[in-house]
């Protein structure tokens, strides 16, 4: 499910929640170690689990995610700066300009992962799309610029 | 890697190149709230020749980010929002696919530690 929040500075929050027939420490793996993020995300990874440590995940003829770990609470939260390498100029999402928290709680014998992407900085849904915000021409395109 | 995922990437691309200007940039402001003609537009950079904010509009149209309806003999132009709305979708998009990944991997991993 996914919900969309406006927050100020006409940015959107992506929310997703989903429930896992797993563990919160399998869960937490799939995510901060090499060969789980290849199980789901990556086809190669760069992981530095640690609060300024790198965090890479190439995808497979897609976008490169390239952030910073800032927050690791084993098996329960994690929070990592979130953008995209990409051939010049940089893509819209440079890294470091948005932020994904993931939180994953324990649900009897699962996990209830939700997973929030601050930041982006667009009105988003099309009940939304009156919006081409300032921040738009503003900031997220200098962004984009590599200013 | 589905061919939708790589158009998006290429959309991504060409949105991610169109606002990488400070021209292309001043003349979505400019077209945001309403439609203006090619000729306006080209007067509000009078330091710019006519061809070349004539291929900045080239860019942004190709971006998507822009739309052209002729009317007589001049071409006006408006922004297009959902330009920008499909950038977002597919990051939205991205989420619901990983995570549905996510969870198979999990459950997987967490059948075969319990058997």
């Amino acid at each position: 499910m996914t919900e969309l929040a406006e927050t100020p500075g006409e940015t959107v929050t992506i929310e997703q929640t989903v429930r896992i027939a797993a563990p919160p420490e399998t869960v937490w793996r799939l995510w901060t170690e090499p060969h789980g993020l290849v199980q789901w995300w990556a086809t190669d990874a760069e992981v530095v689990a640690e609060p300024g440590g790198l965090f890479r995940v190439v995808v497979g003829g897609g976008p490169v995610m390239r952030g910073i770990f800032l927050e690791l609470e084993p098996p329960h939260r994690l929070v990592f700066t979130f953008g995209w390498e990409s051939a010049a100029p940089a893509g819209p999402l440079p890294p470091g300009s948005t932020r994904v928290e993931v939180t994953l709680t324990p649900d009897r014998d699962g996990t209830v992962l939700v997973l929030r992407h601050f930041d982006l900085p667009v009105h988003h849904a099309p009940d939304h799309r009156r919006g081409w915000s300032h921040f738009v021409a503003d900031r997220l395109v200098a962004a984009a610029a590599g200013t | 890697m589905t061919s939708a995922t790589a158009q998006g990437q290429d959309h991504i691309d060409a949105v991610a190149h169109a606002l990488a200007d400070g021209t292309r940039r001043g003349i979505l402001r400019l077209v945001r709230d309403g439609e203006r003609a090619a000729g306006d537009l080209a007067a509000a950079f009078p330091e710019m020749s006519r061809p070349a904010v004539s291929q900045h509009l080239g860019v942004l149209r190709a971006a998507g980010l822009v739309t052209i309806r002729p009317a007589g003999n001049q071409r006006l132009y408006r922004a297009r929002t959902e330009g920008l709305a499909e950038v977002w979708q597919f990051i939205d998009e991205m989420w619901t696919d990983r995570l549905a990944k996510l969870k198979q991997a999990a459950e997987r991993a967490a059948r075969e530690a319990s058997s």
